[in-house]
């Protein structure tokens, strides 16, 4: 301790000019948010090389190993029969049925989510008297409950809608019930001393706090959103990317079920997207080192 | 207005809610700070120096004896406290004005008022043009000095300082010496600043309160008698000082031989 003290004085002298300190480390900043990210040129050519060379692979070897097209059905099969599925089979009607249930799926899920999330952390006492149950229902397989809502409301559009808002739930509830556990007590502490009460310290501390969790939460419900609507529509129904997967599938139309997998993975990437875009705008003040 | 504090045979425990083992963090002590004045408060880490500011500013309470603020006992927290912490607490989602304009939300301004006054202060802590900056593009230095403004915003009576400058680096931390020196002068508010830096309490403080390690309770107070508390830097160079730290380290460290 004497050392430092002795340090601190001989140190004094030299500091009479502070300022350009502070504007030096706060010009690093830009450049860095350069550099960071966004991959070269090459990178991207590499990327669009590869997938080039498994449109190639697919198109022409199965032909020359004789496997036949309802085994793998090459990628110009698959776009003839997209063609077809376009004109008969109301392709345009079935994506929309499962992208507005994933879409209203994914927005109740993680309203509820949420919503309950936020209580949960409100109140310990029942986090702690609920906590076993919640865990024993995040492990359960959602998806295993999909007949089971069949059962209950029938062929229609409501179980696989709740098997979409079961599935979404989960991860968000959980996100935003640990960034509520995990809240700066100083921050609190700041807000009480200067008088605010419960409610504004939950608005103006403990919601902006949890935000990027939330959102942790919201880009996994995003992707699990598309897995909930495709098991009900799988599972029972007779619309949807689902069904055209079992329907292809009864037809040994393996080129329909390409094409059904293949939109379902458009949904899930465009949802996942739309969310990360949000995030980014709202959470704009978090530095980001990766993307 | 400024206020004085007293701290009246304070002890505060902790009783663990599960083990049901409790600490005294603080057992018996009392100081007390005049109006306008500047204590600095030392001790060994673990001493409840902590615990002290967060009795004083209302946040918890005490197992027993009384804190007083201008002799009316501190029963909860209250408007003319001001607290500032080694983190700077700038909420990393508001803006650097904004962030200033957070302690005088649950005041009666209009908004205009608000931000009228916000800028005032940041004025003063020459971070005007960062008024729109967020936290994470300043240094840490000028965080700590927004986080001053948030502080003073409010126009505290009562300032309490908990190890503001020990995340910074030293030529930032002389800087903010300095600058804290002068601004809480000029404020004429009463001020504890709690530190383990021996020296950093020698050179910003009217008199010096000593710790014991927990529990913690004092064990030495004296006046540094320096004069000019608005310019540590000059103080820091008096041959005074250097006798004032010795004292400090001599009773800190026989302290720690006995415990």
């Amino acid at each position: 301790m004497a050392d430092t003290s002795a340090s601190l004085k001989n140190g004094a002298p030299e500091i009479s000019s502070g300022a350009p300190v502070h504007k030096g480390s706060k010009m690093a900043n830009p450049f860095k948010k350069l550099t960071a990210g966004s991959g070269s040129r090459t990178e991207i050519l590499a990327m669009i090389g590869v997938g080039l060379v498994f449109l190639a692979i697919w198109e022409f070897l199965p032909p020359l190993l004789d496997v036949p097209r309802y085994i793998i059905p090459t990628f110009s099969n698959c776009l003839e029969e997209f063609g077809r599925m376009m004109q008969r089979e109301n392709l345009m009607g079935h994506f929309m049925s499962t992208l507005i249930s994933a879409l209203v799926g994914f927005a109740l899920g993680g309203l509820l989510g949420a919503a309950s999330g936020y209580l949960l952390g409100l109140s310990s006492l029942w986090e702690r008297v609920l906590s076993p149950y919640i865990l024993a229902l995040q492990i359960a397989p959602k998806v295993a409950f999909a007949p089971l809502f069949i059962m209950w409301f029938g062929y229609n559009a409501i179980p696989k809608l709740l098997v979409t808002v079961l599935i979404v739930f989960f991860p968000i509830l959980v996100n935003v019930l640990q960034s509520m556990k995990t809240v700066d007590r100083d921050l609190v502490n700041l807000a009480r001393v200067y008088s605010m009460n419960r409610l504004t310290i939950f608005r103006k501390i403990e919601v902006p706090s949890s935000l990027p969790n939330l959102f942790a939460g919201l880009r996994i419900g995003a992707t699990l959103a598309v897995i909930g609507v495709t098991v009900g529509e799988l599972v029972g129904g007779n619309t949807g990317l689902g069904f055209l997967i079992s329907y292809g599938e009864g037809q040994a139309n393996t080129a329909m079920v390409f094409n059904a997998i293949f939109l379902l993975t458009v949904i899930g990437i465009a949802l996942y997207f739309a969310v990360a875009a949000v995030e980014k705008r709202v959470l704009h003040y978090l530095v980001r080192e990766d993307h | 207005m400024t206020s004085s504090l007293e701290l009246r045979n304070i002890t505060k425990v902790f009783t663990d809610r599960n083990t049901g083992n409790s600490v005294t963090a603080v057992e018996d002590m009392s100081f007390s700070v005049g109006a306008g004045e500047l204590v600095a408060v030392v001790g060994p880490s673990g001493c409840g120096k902590s615990t002290i500011l967060n009795m004083v500013s209302g946040l918890y309470g005490t197992s027993s004896g009384q804190v007083l603020i201008n002799g009316d006992e501190v029963t909860g927290t209250r408007p003319e406290v001001g607290f500032m912490l080694q983190k700077d607490l700038l909420l990393p989602w508001r803006n650097i004005v904004k962030n200033v304009e957070f302690g005088l939300e649950e005041r009666k301004f209009s908004r205009a008022e608000r931000r009228e006054r916000a800028m005032q202060e940041l004025d003063r802590m020459k971070l005007a043009e960062f008024a729109e900056h967020y936290p994470h593009q300043l240094s840490g230095g000028m965080r700590q000095r927004a986080a001053l403004a948030r502080t003073l915003v409010i126009e505290p009576d009562i300032i309490l300082l908990d190890e503001p400058f020990s995340a910074l680096d030293a030529q930032t931390k002389l800087v903010l010496q300095r600058h804290f020196a002068r601004t809480i002068a000029e404020a004429g508010v009463t001020c504890v600043l709690i530190t383990h830096d021996l020296n950093e309490a020698v050179i910003m403080a009217d008199r010096v309160v000593v710790m014991s390690g927990r529990p913690g309770t004092v064990v030495d107070e004296f006046a540094i008698e320096l004069g000019n508390r608005r310019d540590p830097l000059a103080r820091s160079m008096e041959a005074q000082t250097g006798v004032y730290v010795k004292r400090l380290f001599d009773t800190l460290h026989l302290e720690n031989e006995a415990a």
